[in-house]
């Protein structure tokens, strides 16, 4: 079997789901829609075999919304596609790819407990750093660092 | 709709022959096709070796007409009924009407109670309408399943089916103990007779579950972290990781101070592999901002890294070791030895930058210090003293039986679950996948050094345990090509930073990793032309490593949950940052 390179899984992408990926650093960028958020983890995993689940996180670019990342690894070949979403302003929900990656489970529910993100079909969506009672979401910009926080009892 | 609630009596020894046979045999030939199959329980209270049934049919008259169909069926009445007859005692039946809609739960893992009460002639109606009445009540407090009125043979009888989760919550809410809102009226006393019997969801293996709470405290927890754990006697069954007990917040910090600032922040994320932690921000940072790093500079980080690496895989034996306790010759042996090893690489790293944890040593361009007189010669001494002292703790552990039987065929990791979590460093090459981060996108000039990635592919503790013994050897191999090849010439590229907010950083961003003592460690920035970070995304190796842990640990042993956790070598100040 001869590796994926990350020309042949650009020419893959952008067959398959019409978007141009990013090539920067032996890495892929692929924007998509939220609605084939869950689809292209699919793809990636199984026609990409971007078997390797590293992270999941999220950027608020505050009055644009907040952006979901995801960066999945292909440790054969090697090669890395980080896929992306843009949220419409205020919206909060996104799919999530715990079905696809059992990995995406804590970073999920770290992401929720950062960003407030709502990752719909997660089976377990609860903070996961913070305490269950925290208020707020702190890695969001609106949320000064010195937000006074009742005093633990 | 009428339904048929079978109970049969097995000799006993041989229920579990029948529950095979009923399940590879008897539900395949029959399926829904001659009624629909509606459940099936073992008793595991009252008469033991009981299997009950329930059946529902159209009306008696289809009921019939199916009964008789599955008589023609040969496969039935040749392969199937001969060879169960034989394993029965006894065999019991009652035909149901439905007095409230069933509802059979959704979820595995219950116990259920079937309850059946005789009535006084004649009252039967008037208990079922106070016993409808209170439901909705009741229900609050457990679950219903079904209500049911005898149609057949002994009449007047209420047959009513609960589940619940487990023995604990059916001794808190059944019969609605204590709640008066929730109980058939007492005064009523229309009943004669009641029999009860608990039914438990086959596949259950039958103990009470207890749930252990093993830290926040624990000391094999290496920090503080908190697993939540449901034991069936001994086994773990299930288990809730609690983390964020150390959670300071390090990615919001990282946006409000400048990329000056931060590197030694940096290392309080994993602050017993220090090093590396303030290498992946700086590194990052670096990439974002296309800031080169003299040759020097380069060979000195490798330097520092392999040398925390030792460092670390020392703290990580000692502690582990210990952990897994007296059968490892008195179980504070190896800690005391592994501990004597890390402060002469903590000696080391004091002489070279003034501390002994947390070093503040990498600066963005470059490193902070050079190494100073001596220095290299006194590295050179350890890491060769080191390098002996491996081959006596090898000794002692490699064929020791007990260590082997502590860790081989522990904490199994599969090659596929260790890709689909995430996990990294000696995990992941525990787990027969060479995957290095050095190797696979070398930085800082890794690609001149000459070293081996450890592979091991059975993916358990003990495998884990010789990767890191191998990478210790290869790290002093690296120590020592460092040593040898270190080119003269400036340390950074940006000497003599004088004000914090003097580097900037233009807009950009990138995800820049290092292998650290853990696995991979990297950040992700969004850098917005100013001097600090618009947003830094920490991937911590032990934050990734320690989700493995729900998918690993349940039915293994108390005791192999501790030497599960110290394979895994979690550093909580990188899990929760």
């Amino acid at each position: 079997m001869t590796a994926l390179t990350p020309a042949a899984a650009a020419a893959q992408i952008q067959q398959h789901f019409g978007v141009a990926p990013v090539v920067a650093g032996g890495g892929l960028g692929v924007t998509l829609p939220r609605e084939r958020w869950q689809e292209f983890a699919r793809f990636a995993k199984n026609a990409l075999e971007c078997r390797y689940f590293n992270w999941l996180t999220a950027v608020d670019w505050k009055e644009q919304g907040l952006e979901i990342l995801a960066r999945l690894d292909n440790v054969e070949a090697p090669m890395a596609v980080t896929m992306r979403t843009r949220l419409e302003p205020g919206a909060t929900h996104c799919p999530t790819v715990t079905g696809v990656f059992r990995g995406a489970d804590w970073m999920e529910r770290e992401c929720y407990d950062m960003f407030g993100v709502v990752f719909d079909g997660h089976p377990d969506l609860r903070r996961i750093l913070l305490g269950q009672d925290w208020e707020g979401h702190p890695l969001r910009k609106d949320y000064a660092v010195d937000t006074p926080q009742a005093p633990y009892r | 709709m009428i339904y048929e609630l079978r109970t049969y009596t097995l000799l006993p020894g041989k229920q579990g022959e029948y529950l095979k046979f009923n399940a590879e045999v008897g539900r395949k030939i029959r399926g829904d096709r001659y009624g629909k199959f509606e459940g099936g329980w073992t008793t595991e209270f009252g008469t033991l070796n009981q299997y009950v049934h329930l059946w529902s049919y159209a009306d008696l008259n289809e009921r019939d007409r199916l009964r008789a169909e599955l008589q023609k069926n040969e496969a039935w009445t040749k392969d199937y009924i001969p060879k169960i007859r034989p394993l029965m005692l006894a065999q019991e039946n009652k035909f149901l009407s439905a007095v409230t809609p069933f509802k059979p739960p959704t979820d595995s893992g219950n116990i259920y109670e079937l309850r059946w009460y005789r009535a006084q002639v004649g009252k039967l109606g008037e208990w079922l309408n106070l016993a409808k009445g209170v439901l909705p009540s009741r229900e609050k407090y457990s679950r219903n399943v079904g209500y049911w009125q005898t149609e057949a043979g002994q009449l007047n009888e209420a047959v009513h089916l609960w589940v619940y989760k487990d023995l604990n919550e059916r001794a808190e809410h059944a019969g609605g103990r204590a709640r008066p809102d929730a109980r058939v009226a007492d005064e009523v006393g229309p009943m004669a007779d009641a029999e009860a019997r608990h039914v438990i969801e086959i596949g259950y293996g039958g103990n009470e579950r207890l749930v252990m709470n093993m830290g926040p405290q624990h000391p094999s927890a290496h920090g503080v972290f908190r697993a939540i754990l449901t034991l069936e006697g001994e086994t773990v069954v299930a288990v809730d990781a609690v983390i964020g007990y150390l959670h300071r917040c390090h990615e919001k910090l990282a946006e409000t101070l400048t990329y000056v600032q931060y590197p030694s922040i940096a290392s309080k994320t994993d602050y017993v592999s220090a090093m590396t932690a303030e290498l992946a921000y700086v590194a990052a940072v670096e990439k974002v901002g296309q800031i080169g790093v003299p040759k020097r500079a380069q060979y000195l980080r490798v330097l520092v890294a392999e040398l925390q690496r030792i460092a670390s895989h020392c703290l990580w034996l000692g502690t582990w070791c210990l952990d897994m306790g007296g059968a490892l010759g008195g179980g504070a042996t190896i800690f005391l030895y592994a501990i004597r090893e890390r402060e002469l690489i903590l000696d080391l790293f004091e002489a070279l930058t003034g501390a002994r944890l947390l070093y503040g040593f990498h600066q963005v361009g470059g490193v902070r210090y050079d190494l100073p007189a001596g220095w290299p010669e006194r590295c050179r001494q350890t890491v060769d003293l080191v390098d002996r002292r491996l081959d006596e703790y090898e000794a002692m552990l490699d064929d020791n039986a007990f260590f082997r039987v502590r860790t081989q065929g522990v904490g199994v990791i599969s090659r596929e679950l260790a890709l689909d979590v995430g996990v990294c460093g000696p995990l992941i090459r525990g787990s027969g996948v060479a995957y290095d981060v050095r190797r696979t996108e070398p930085y800082s000039s890794y690609g001149d050094f000459d070293f081996k990635v450890p592979v091991e592919t059975a993916g358990d503790c003990y495998a884990r345990y010789r990767v890191r013994m191998v990478e210790f050897r290869e790290s002093i191999k690296i120590v020592r090509q460092v040593l040898d090849g270190l080119p003269a010439g400036p340390i950074s590229s940006r000497p003599g930073v004088k004000s914090v907010g003097q580097v900037r950083i233009p807009k950009g961003e990138g995800y820049t990793r290092v292998e650290g003592a853990r696995g991979e460690l990297g950040c992700y920035v969004v850098a917005d032309g100013s001097a600090k970070p618009y947003r830094l995304k920490w991937r911590g190796a032990s934050f990734s490593n320690l989700s493995i842990l729900p998918h690993i640990i349940p039915g293994h042993k108390v005791a192999d949950v501790v030497a599960i956790m110290g394979s895994v070598d979690p550093v909580f100040g990188e899990v929760d940052r």
